[in-house]
């Protein structure tokens, strides 16, 4: 009880309760928005159980991602694993951080299910809600969050570069979405982003010719139960024993990677002629996330397609909508959250701000900025692009490829330049690592809502997508209007930062 | 014009309802190592940041080689000093000669500069050890170095010593005595330690709950009565910190 109030006292100004509302909105809104119009009143309360999981599989990895992280950073940054062991034992520190994440994610569980059940009565469906499948529901999300929450703050505390627990997050958010509509069984039981498509207990058939949908109880899966069990015992187990082996220094993992110190004894003293942000990041591992990333989505993607080819007839083009669709909208924008994130932690830490604000100006450092975030973001766009082109032909496309492609690629750059222009805003004006991406991914997810409410134009993630042409590549755009929408964004969200940082006094650890 | 080479004019910073600092007038010559006094917590720091225009000052003015400093020439102004304010800043995944590449870059200065101060501060068989690996005493040269890149005109120390050990201390006490007779800089050392601006400083001024309570020669102060230590507690009320 201690460990937990001390966790509590540390959070304190933390904004952690703002990252659970933030969820529980994007989700409430996703409801309303997609159930809101053609109100099935007699399944009411099925499709609330039935949309649910979907949103949590999606969500709830990168969610914990980024409670785990916010929970772990804090003694990372103040180095303050060295004080704190010196005064509490490393199984109290332990216990006070999975207890205070099980009570966070307890809270979570049950504002879901009392927003759930405001949604159904507010709705007006028929009956009551069947009380033990909702009481099932809500174990069943309690559980699983808590064993990717557990997972999420095991990388968080092995890799004090926040990059990494967050990228995994990102992964594993891609991971529950796909295996969710995959039928892989087994993967979905084995991998804990799965879970929360394996318990899903209420299923739904679509009529084609009828456009009626028809949920039902399944007995899906109950050995996933026997999974859970274990992931459960060896994370907290696993945790602990890593945890307990680690020093005050960090983990060290000097051990597995050979030699790597050993190397340009007595370098060459010169000044490199690279640009400085790109100096800042050299020898990060930023760099795996970018490939690995859209690497797992045109990989699904291209599976997702061979296993339709009776339904996706046009080639190149429904390919092309099976690899962009899901990069766009949901993981696009995170990655370059990322990015900008991890650009500005750099100036961040320490006393950092110090020096970079007597030796460049605010303006010049912020173009600096974006244009490293945004170069990033068009290699990946490039690497997207490849991937496509490289699953094409693997897959015996005979057709010749679109010459639509260079439009969606450069497009698309345009859509990633703004999104890399708001995320650098966010990053430099809330210094968390976390929140930001968490902010990118709900605004994807605006994105796409604006974008089937013809609302496109307001929402600047959209603008990536709608670049790319994600699910619809055969959309007319208007280009001039859609570049100079993209130009406008851009140099709005470039003044806002340069007026903040210029009026804001500079602030240090 | 002047013949500060910095000035200040009523600089006062308001942190709530609260004076940071109040009131400063300071006057710093040129070509003399300047030694910036006072307790913890007493404005110091916030001082050397409203100089360098990190903090917006609430009122007052500041010059800077008989100019007033304000947006639009800060940077050009800046150009010409060096600094190293609350810890040194620098980027721990790469290595000591990298981070003054970084610095280097910024300052537009040639990488003959880098050699130059990595011998000064002593760190040049460090240079290819990460930041994060190098001890404190090590950061602090590391911070030193990048504040002396470029041969700037003034030299901005805040509590330059920290971590240092009493060989480093000494040597670093050394090099800042020299600086204005070797380089023509005039060097600002903040410390609250009094014995150690008493061996450097040719001037001094005492700042005490964000208020100037004396500036004048080293000598004008050792004038005042017995020794410095009680001069100095006297000046900046007793025994009471923070």
């Amino acid at each position: 009880m201690k460990s937990l109030s001390l966790e509590l006292q540390k959070t304190k100004h933390h904004g952690m309760w703002l990252v659970m509302v933030a969820l529980l909105a994007v989700q409430c809104l996703w409801f309303l928005y997609a159930e809101g119009k053609n109100k099935d009143l007699i399944q009411g309360w099925l499709i609330l159980l039935y949309n649910f999981p979907l949103l949590n599989s999606i969500m709830v990895p990168t969610f914990t991602a980024v409670v785990a992280s916010r929970l772990i950073d804090i003694e990372h940054k103040g180095s303050d694993w060295k004080l704190l062991e010196t005064l509490q034992s490393k199984c109290s520190i332990y216990l006070g951080k999975i207890i205070y994440g099980m009570c966070y994610l307890l809270c979570f569980s049950i504002t879901q299910l009392i927003m759930m059940l405001l949604l159904g009565f507010s709705f007006g469906y028929y009956g009551e809600p069947d009380v033990w499948a909702y009481m099932l529901y809500f174990v069943q999300t309690f559980t699983v969050s808590f064993i990717l929450f557990l997972f999420q703050m095991i990388l968080s505390i092995l890799f004090s570069n926040q990059a990494v627990s967050l990228c995994v997050g990102i992964c594993g958010s891609m991971a529950g979405l796909f295996l969710m509509f995959m039928p892989w069984d087994f993967l979905q039981c084995l991998l804990p982003w799965g879970h929360f498509g394996a318990a899903m207990f209420v299923g739904m058939d679509w009529e084609e010719s009828t456009r009626i949908c028809t949920y039902y109880y399944a007995n899906r899966q109950n050995h996933i139960l026997l999974f859970i069990i274990v992931w459960l015992v060896a994370l907290l187990y696993g945790g602990w024993k890593l945890f307990s082996n680690m020093d005050t220094e960090g983990y060290s993992f000097s051990g597995l990677v050979k030699h790597q110190g050993r190397k340009r004894k007595n370098s060459r003293i010169y000044i490199p002629l690279l640009p400085i942000e790109y100096l800042k990041i050299r020898r990060s591992p930023i760099w795996i996330a970018f490939f690995i990333l859209p690497s797992i989505s045109s990989f699904v993607g291209t599976f997702n397609y061979l296993c339709n080819l009776e339904l996706l007839k046009s080639s190149w083009y429904s390919l092309w909508t099976q690899h962009s669709l899901f990069l766009c909208y949901f993981f696009m924008p995170a990655l370059v959250g990322v990015y900008a994130s991890y650009l500005w932690r750099l100036e961040h830490n320490g006393t950092n701000w110090n020096m970079i604000m007597v030796n460049i100006s605010a303006a010049r450092l912020i173009f600096n900025k974006i244009l490293a975030c945004a170069a990033m973001t068009m290699i990946t766009i490039v690497w997207t692009v490849g991937l496509y082109l490289f699953c094409g032909f693997a897959c015996g496309l005979s057709e010749p490829v679109p010459p639509e492609l260079i439009e969606w690629t450069v497009c698309g750059i345009l859509g990633g330049i703004t999104v890399s222009t708001v995320q650098c805003f966010l990053s430099l004006v809330i210094r968390s690592f976390a929140i930001p991406i968490g902010l990118a991914l709900g605004g994807g997810i605006a994105g796409l809502v604006a974008t089937a409410m013809d609302l496109w134009y307001l929402v600047p993630y959209a603008l990536l997508s709608i670049g790319m042409r994600a699910n619809n590549p055969n959309r007319e755009l208007h280009l001039v209007r859609f570049v100079l929408l993209n130009f406008c964004f851009t140099v709005l969200f470039y003044l806002l930062s340069v007026c903040y940082l210029k009026k804001t006094d500079v602030k240090t650890q | 014009m002047s013949e500060y080479i910095i000035e200040t004019k009523d600089l006062s910073k308001k942190h709530g309802a609260q004076f940071r600092v109040k009131n400063l007038c300071l006057q710093i010559p040129e070509g003399c190592v300047y030694g910036f006094l006072g307790p913890n917590g007493a404005g110091k720091s916030t001082t050397i940041k409203l100089l360098l225009g990190l903090l917006k000052p609430t009122n007052g003015e500041i010059y800077f080689f008989g100019q007033k400093m304000n947006e639009k020439n800060r940077l050009s102004l800046l150009h010409h000093t060096g600094s190293l304010i609350e810890s040194p800043s620098f980027y721990g995944h790469l290595t000591g000669l990298e981070n003054l590449q970084i610095v280097a870059k910024l300052k537009k200065v040639p990488a003959s500069e880098i050699t130059k101060v990595l011998h000064t501060v002593r760190l040049y068989e460090q240079r290819d050890k990460k930041v994060k690996h190098y001890s404190l005493g090590m950061k602090q040269r590391l911070g030193i170095a990048m504040a002396l890149l470029g041969n700037p005109r003034v030299l901005i120390l805040d509590e330059p010593t920290n971590g240092l050990d009493p060989a480093g201390i000494q040597e670093i006490r050394e090099l800042i005595k020299n600086l204005p007779v070797t380089h023509q800089m005039t060097v600002i050392v903040s410390s609250h330690l009094l014995s150690e601006v008493e061996q450097m400083a040719d001037m001094v001024g005492i700042i005490n709950h964000g208020e100037l309570v004396f500036q004048g020669s080293m000598v004008s102060l050792e004038a005042q009565g017995d020794g410095l230590e009680e001069i100095f507690l006297s000046l900046t009320g007793g025994t009471e910190s923070l």
